[in-house]
């Protein structure tokens, strides 16, 4: 299985980093603490722009100090050094395959159409999944979370190196004999 | 990614993020008016927001509140600071205050509701509360070496730095904060034709005094941006109409003079308490009645105590009657004079006479008659180190009930329970308006029992000196109907033991026992014993013989009747069966440790040349308007709306006060800005008003109203729309100064002016009543140039030693008015002669009129610039309104929306912003427009 969702925020560490490709962040390996992820630890990176916070999700590879994300989401912005924070809980879910689904929006005025506002918003999606409730409970409805600060759950595309920051809308689920079937739509965090 | 960051500060320094939802809304929403209520102050910009209610937003740096946990006191009711930055190509960045509206939660999605308010919410809450004096920290106005001299002497000489005289023909300086110009406020001007006089303080009370300022327009509003700026939130205030600020010379109408424009209310002069204090004092006699019933009338109800002389009894008749100490309680001015004497004191006229009365009826024995009124603490003689010992006290009981003579009175404490309260008693014009219990060590009232017995009282109940001529050794103070005199026996050697003695005891005065002392009115006192609880055993007499004495210097018989000459039984005696009670002390000296002096503990009314003047202070105590109050009422009065502004060159927060259409400026095209896809929609003006009312208040004063129509002077209704169906009316909650602040016309004749005592100039009578200077209310006028000197008059008390009034002068005392120079320093000769800075009047030099119709009936140029403004305008204008895309960055001031739009697209006109609401996306702001074009 390549795709899997997982959760636990957990330790954070300063870094600086230079940014050369998109879709890559080449972590200055001097910094205390980043040493001791393993390599595909899925984490966020924060970093704060005129008192905006923003934040993309990856992974880190230590070995080629570099962090992976999907530029397709997180679209390419120059960054010098931030927080990261990592993913190091236990595995949850795992899927065979998932589709990244893309939904925008253009807001125009006038009769010539012109365009004041576009968003993107993205929409992971599962196949057909088969399992107990109990191993879903967790994943959809945030078992063991106690308090709204609590971090959702990301999203691991092993293959390309990606995570994505997901979070479940409103789902229905109907089990039969303690057993279900369906395919879970997340929305992907863009920040 | 989010368009938009929120920040939440307390001291607008330290700004913390907030959590923001996901893809959150940011509604924009600016009304310049409200087209309904036009006398209304409207805040341009405000909006509401949900936030998340995460724990962070929960946190002792942002919200403060977890609803969950915190105390339901905790909940964050105070203005937050927010900065709202929204993120596009560039930053925008809009400041203001932000409220918590609510917190929804134990709900799928639990929330914070914000309000972002103007950042004018913000000058507004920290001038609310806050009086009006506080605006005036300058120099002049908080010295605290100016006297009463030096103010009314000219300004510009170094010895009289801060004087407030004014020059013959001079305008007053418009840059002067507060002036003292003639404020005519008993209608003088029409009696005189000029300013002749000005009263110190007039009547009792101190309440109407003629020296009042008159406050700048210009420098309150300037001063109220040094108000509210700080270190790192710097304030200006800025106004075209009123030429301040970035306006600074420049007027929207120079005919308005806006240097000319002040306003008055109830804030008056005070002199500080602490130089010159106000102050006299009350001597003690030896001996004074408190409890004190008539036994004058041969009426009663005590049948068991009344004399049968073994006859019927007539139950409705007492068996004595008595004139002793006669019938009321008596208090005075003694202190041990010989004779009955008078003196004219710096504060006002001294009687004095001595301890023991002349004459029965003589209840009121002295007094003191203040010529000026303030606020007084009581203290002992001096204010003496507390406690003072108190020796020598005795109580005499010579009768209980209506009929009981009292011949001996059980000294057993067992037996004879009765405690006293200890009081002073305070009285103003014959009245008690002050009973004083003396205290103990505790501060509790004292209760005092007796420590014994003593002989004779001063009544005479017994046989007096047999061998002293005249011959009088019947000498008793008490008569049968038929005036024949009763003794209790006619031995002297038997005795009658009716006198209470009582042990040195420790007395405290309390410290807050005030008193407002009226300047005319006759104050006295005495101090007394009070019997409040227990029983008083007494032996009385019930029972007596008629027969007669030899006279021998006559040789004639004299009819007594005497009482019983065995010992009676002893009977108790509750304490309200003690109903004339006669408290002494031995000596004088032990007396006048109880005098009590009456001491100014809060300013007065300035009438010695060094009285200290401190004119911030005199404000503060004698007006409650406060910032905000004043700022409103200039805002209404001349249609002015409130705006917040940024001066980016010298980093200064402005705020804009101005009426809306002296504010718009510049023009914008916004052609491409529409949205041509939507309707672009021309109403009909939106109020419909037909006729329009602009009404000052009414005060009730003579002036406000003078014709008696139901108007206020300087009110007008103007027909704006024929076609309109509405009436509106804006209510001015001020007033304007028009001739006089006097209120109704004086009919009274006092008798001592009937009587040809005194004249209308000697009582300071005029042809309206003088108005007290919390009765003006708040009014806007000009001030003129002074043509003439004004005589300042203090109050004066002429006293009549003539008690029996056979001469003019009907009254014991009048109190009259005088130029000074009475002795006592008051202020006199020239520096009573005073030049007022300015004569207050409703028309500016030019012409302007501050009433919206003159006596014609003809509108002014005062309506012309209130019905200008753009609120009324849609009432007879047509609005419209429309759709558009502003950049966001237009949005951080309302610089924008201020300018005049144009829109060849879809009108001719001129488009006046009235409102906008929308939301923001990113770079923009999809807008809906309401407004006035024309």
């Amino acid at each position: 299985m390549d795709y899997k969702f997982r959760k636990g925020y957990g330790n954070s560490v300063q870094f600086g980093c230079q940014f050369t490709t998109e879709g890559e962040l080449d972590v200055d390996s001097s910094v205390t603490g980043i040493g001791v992820y393993n390599n595909g630890t899925p984490v966020r990176i924060e970093w704060n722009v005129a008192g905006q916070i923003k934040g993309l999700y990856g992974t880190y590879d230590g070995d080629a100090d570099k962090v992976y994300y999907d530029p397709r989401v997180y679209t390419g912005e120059v960054i010098s050094g931030g927080t990261m924070y990592s993913y190091e809980g236990s595995d949850l879910m795992k899927v065979t395959a998932y589709t990244l689904q893309s939904e925008i929006s253009n807001a125009t005025y006038s009769n010539a159409h012109i365009p004041y506002y576009s968003n993107v918003d993205y929409t992971i999606k599962t196949p057909l999944h088969r399992g107990r409730r109990a191993d879903i409970d967790s994943l959809l409805f945030h078992s063991g979370v106690t308090t709204v600060a609590d971090s959702g759950i990301v999203f691991i595309d092993v293959c390309n190196k990606w995570a994505y920051s997901v979070s479940p809308t409103t789902e229905s689920l109907n089990t039969i004999n303690n057993k279900f079937a369906r395919s879970f739509e997340f929305k992907v965090a863009k920040k | 990614m989010v368009d938009f960051a929120l920040s939440i500060s307390r001291n607008g320094t330290d700004f913390y993020t907030l959590d923001l939802f996901p893809d959150q809304q940011l509604d924009y929403d600016v009304d310049f008016y409200d087209s309904l209520s036009l006398d209304k102050i409207k805040l341009p910009f405000s909006t509401s927001m949900k936030l998340p209610l995460t724990t962070n937003n929960m946190s002792a740096n942002r919200v403060d509140f977890n609803p969950f946990s915190s105390d339901s006191a905790d909940y964050p009711t105070d203005d937050f600071f927010f900065e709202l930055r929204i993120f596009g190509a560039a930053v925008s960045t809009l400041t203001g205050i932000l409220n918590v509206s609510s917190m929804e939660y134990n709900s799928g999605e639990p929330y914070i509701s914000v309000e972002l308010k103007d950042q004018l919410s913000y000058y507004l809450a920290k001038i609310k509360e806050v009086n009006m004096s506080e605006l005036y920290d300058q120099a002049k106005y908080t010295d605290t070496s100016l006297t009463l001299k030096k103010f009314t002497n000219y300004s510009e000489t170094n010895a009289f730095i801060f004087g407030q005289e004014g020059q013959i023909g001079v305008q007053p300086d418009g840059d002067a904060a507060i002036i003292f110009p003639y404020v005519d406020m008993n209608n003088d001007l029409e009696k005189y034709k000029y300013p002749a006089r000005q009263f110190l303080e007039y009547g009792t009370g101190i309440k109407r005094c003629g020296l009042i300022p008159a406050f700048s327009v210009q420098k309150f509003l300037e001063y109220v941006g040094d108000y509210l700026s700080t270190a790192g939130f710097p304030v200006r205030v800025d106004s075209k109409l009123f030429a301040i600020g970035e306006f600074d010379g420049a007027p929207h109408d120079a005919d308005f003079h806006p240097d000319k424009l002040r306003f008055t209310n109830s804030a008056h002069l005070l002199a500080k308490q602490s130089v010159n204090t106000r102050t006299f004092t009350l001597n003690q006699a030896l001996a004074w009645v408190g409890t004190n019933s008539s036994m004058q009338h041969m009426n009663g109800t005590e049948v068991s105590f009344r004399y049968n002389n073994g006859g019927t009894a007539e139950t409705e008749e007492k068996w004595f009657k008595t004139s002793y100490w006669g019938n009321m309680e008596i208090h005075g001015n003694a202190g041990g004079v010989t004779t009955t004497s008078y003196q004219q004191r710096e504060f006002g006229v001294k009687k004095q006479m001595t301890s023991y009365p002349t004459d029965v009826n003589q209840s009121v024995r002295g007094w003191f008659c203040p010529k000026v009124s303030y606020n007084a603490n009581l203290r002992l003689n001096g204010n003496p180190t507390l406690p003072v010992t108190i020796s020598g006290l005795k109580l005499e009981v010579p009768v209980v009930k209506d009929d009981g003579l009292v011949v001996d009175i059980q000294s057993d404490n067992a037996l004879t329970t009765m405690e006293f309260s200890f009081n002073i008693g305070v009285y103003e014009d014959g009245m008690m308006i002050k009973k004083i219990a003396l205290q103990d060590s505790n501060g509790d009232d004292l209760r005092l029992r007796p420590s014994g017995r003593g002989y004779d009282g001063g009544s005479n109940k017994n046989q007096a000196n047999e061998t002293t001529s005249p011959f009088n050794y019947v000498d008793g103070d008490y008569f049968t109907e038929d005036d024949v005199k009763v003794l209790a026996w006619n031995n002297p050697s038997l005795g009658i033991r009716d006198v209470l003695n009582f042990s040195d005891v420790d007395v405290y005065f309390p410290t807050d026992a005030d008193v407002f002392v009226n300047g005319g009115s006759r104050y006295s006192i005495n101090y007394f014993l009070e019997p409040v609880d227990g029983v008083l055993q007494a032996r009385v007499i019930t029972d007596f013989v008629d027969t007669t004495y030899l006279d021998p210097f006559t040789s004639t018989n004299k009819d007594i009747r005497l009482g019983a000459t065995t010992t009676t039984s002893w009977v108790d005696f509750d304490f309200f069966d003690l109903k004339k009670l006669i408290t002494r002390i031995s000596t004088i000296s032990e007396a006048q440790e109880l005098a009590v002096t009456f001491l100014a503990n809060e300013d007065f009314l300035p009438h010695q040349e060094d009285d200290r003047i401190v004119i911030k202070d005199s404000i503060a105590q004698t007006t409650e308007d406060t910032i905000y109050d004043a700022l409103l009422k200039i805002s209404k009065r001349f249609n002015c709306g409130m705006f917040y502004d940024y001066d980016s060159v010298n980093s200064v927060n402005i705020l804009r006060i101005d009426p809306l259409h002296i504010v718009r400026s510049g023009s914008q095209d916004v052609s491409t800005m529409i949205d041509d896809s939507k309707s672009f929609k021309v109403m009909k003006g939106g109020s419909r008003v037909k006729n329009l009312t602009l009404s000052n208040e009414n005060y009730d004063r003579y002036f406000d109203d003078e014709d008696r129509d139901g108007v206020t002077t300087g009110s007008t209704t103007q027909e704006i729309n024929s076609e309109g169906i509405e009436d509106l009316e804006i209510k001015l909650e001020s007033a304007v100064f028009y001739k006089s602040l006097c209120g109704v016309e004086a009919n009274e004749r006092p008798q001592n002016l009937t009587s040809g005592a005194f004249s209308e100039e000697q009582l300071g009578l005029a042809k309206n009543i003088f108005s007290q200077n919390d009765e003006v209310g708040f009014r806007f006028g000009y001030v003129k140039a002074p043509n003439y000197k004004t005589w300042l008059l203090h109050p004066f008390i002429v006293f009549n030693p003539d008690e029996d009034f056979s001469g003019a002068m009907k009254t014991a005392t009048e109190r009259t008015y005088s130029k000074g120079s009475i002795g006592f320093d008051e202020l006199s000769g020239n520096d009573a002669h005073f030049i007022f800075n300015g004569e207050m009047t409703h028309v500016s030099p030019s012409g302007f009129d501050l009433r919206a119709e003159d006596e014609d009936g003809n509108t002014t140029d005062y309506y012309d610039l209130y019905s200008a403004g753009e609120g009324l305008k849609t009432a007879n204008l047509p609005t419209v309104e429309f759709d558009m895309v502003v950049p966001t960055s237009s949005l951080s001031n309302l610089d924008f929306f201020m300018q005049t739009l144009t829109a060849a697209n879809v009108t001719n006109n001129t488009i006046y912003v009235k409102s906008a609401r929308g939301k923001v996306y990113g770079d923009y702001a999809y807008l809906t427009i309401e407004g006035l074009i024309d």
